[in-house]
């Protein structure tokens, strides 16, 4: 670019020139230099055609969008995102209530379990530790499911008692 | 906070049904003895609609065809403490729970007639678990007592 005074090439003054960014004695100054600079004319052709052609590169990529599809897929997105973050909260505050109701299920079933389910084998209702008196005969057995325990005996007096009954 | 308090108090209670119920550990002082008496016969074929489900198995075992309840006593005993059942043929049965220590129960049992003792025994019962003690000749049968206790 033209210096006013001194008549030499300024590329930022030409850059400010394009960019129109130069008050009205620059930019009559620019042009006369222009119009008298064959390199400077050149290097501004070149910097027109570079920016038409960005212009219509972009123009294009504009034109190829399609913003209504565009706006749905970032309305989706964020819906989801808020969806995600909205239903994992629900979870973490449900689990005050699911930990409880799991805890609680648990114990019951163990206690069901290990009350009613795992039933052991059945012992002798009674355990006769000591027997004495005076009597004919005693007999101690059980019955063979229940194991019941049975104490049979027969008194020394006992004129009506009747042995074989077992 | 108030969530926890209730979660706690869910699993205490829980838990002390669990011991409740799977023989305390908790020491027992007193328990419940009953004595039913029980003619056994083979005059005829009745069987006391309320023994129908004890004696089931015991008629597999006895050659009886009837069993009549004659009566039924029950008594509410502490350890140590004696307690007496009067029974028929002018006997008595005198029971002593003289120790409770997990599902079983120490009874001393000590059968009288008249004046004279028959027998004396210490058992382990099982407990609401029975012991039957039978053989006394009584009418036209034989006396079987059904003792039971549950605490």
């Amino acid at each position: 670019m033209t210096h006013p005074d001194s008549n030499v090439c300024d590329e930022i003054l030409l850059d400010r020139y394009l960019d129109g960014d130069v008050d009205a004695g620059e930019r009559v100054q620019m042009e006369a230099h222009i119009a008298a600079c064959r390199q400077c004319r050149r290097q501004v052709a070149s910097l027109e055609a570079f920016s038409q052609n960005l212009n219509d590169r972009v123009q294009h990529a504009v034109d190829s969008v399609d913003f209504v599809a565009l706006e749905k897929q970032v309305l989706n997105k964020a819906l989801r995102q808020y969806r995600s973050r909205g239903g994992l909260s629900r979870f973490v505050a449900s689990l005050k209530y699911i930990i409880p109701a799991t805890v609680t299920a648990g114990l019951l079933l163990f206690f069901t379990y290990s009350n009613y389910v795992l039933k052991p084998p059945p012992v002798p209702s009674a355990i006769i530790n000591s027997f004495t008196g005076s009597m004919s005969s005693v007999m101690i057995f059980e019955t063979p499911e229940t194991r019941q325990t049975i104490l049979w005996y027969t008194e020394e007096t006992d004129v009506e008692s009747e042995p074989n009954a077992v | 906070m108030r969530y926890r308090f209730r979660c706690l108090l869910v699993v205490v209670v829980l838990m002390l049904s669990w011991f409740g119920t799977a023989d305390s550990l908790l020491a027992q002082e007193s328990c419940r003895i009953s004595v039913e008496t029980i003619l056994a016969a083979r005059n005829d074929n009745v069987v006391d609609p309320k023994l129908k489900r004890h004696i089931g198995e015991l008629q597999s075992m006895f050659n009886y065809t009837s069993y009549r309840l004659l009566s039924s006593e029950s008594l509410n005993l502490s350890v140590g403490q004696s307690g007496m059942v009067s029974l028929p043929g002018d006997r008595r049965l005198k029971i002593t729970p003289q120790k409770i220590h997990g599902s079983r129960a120490d009874i001393v049992l000590l059968m009288m007639k008249q004046t004279r003792t028959v027998f004396e025994t210490q058992v382990q019962l099982l407990n609401r678990g029975n012991l039957f003690v039978g053989g006394p000749a009584y009418q036209n049968g034989n006396l079987i007592f059904k003792i039971s206790s549950a605490y």
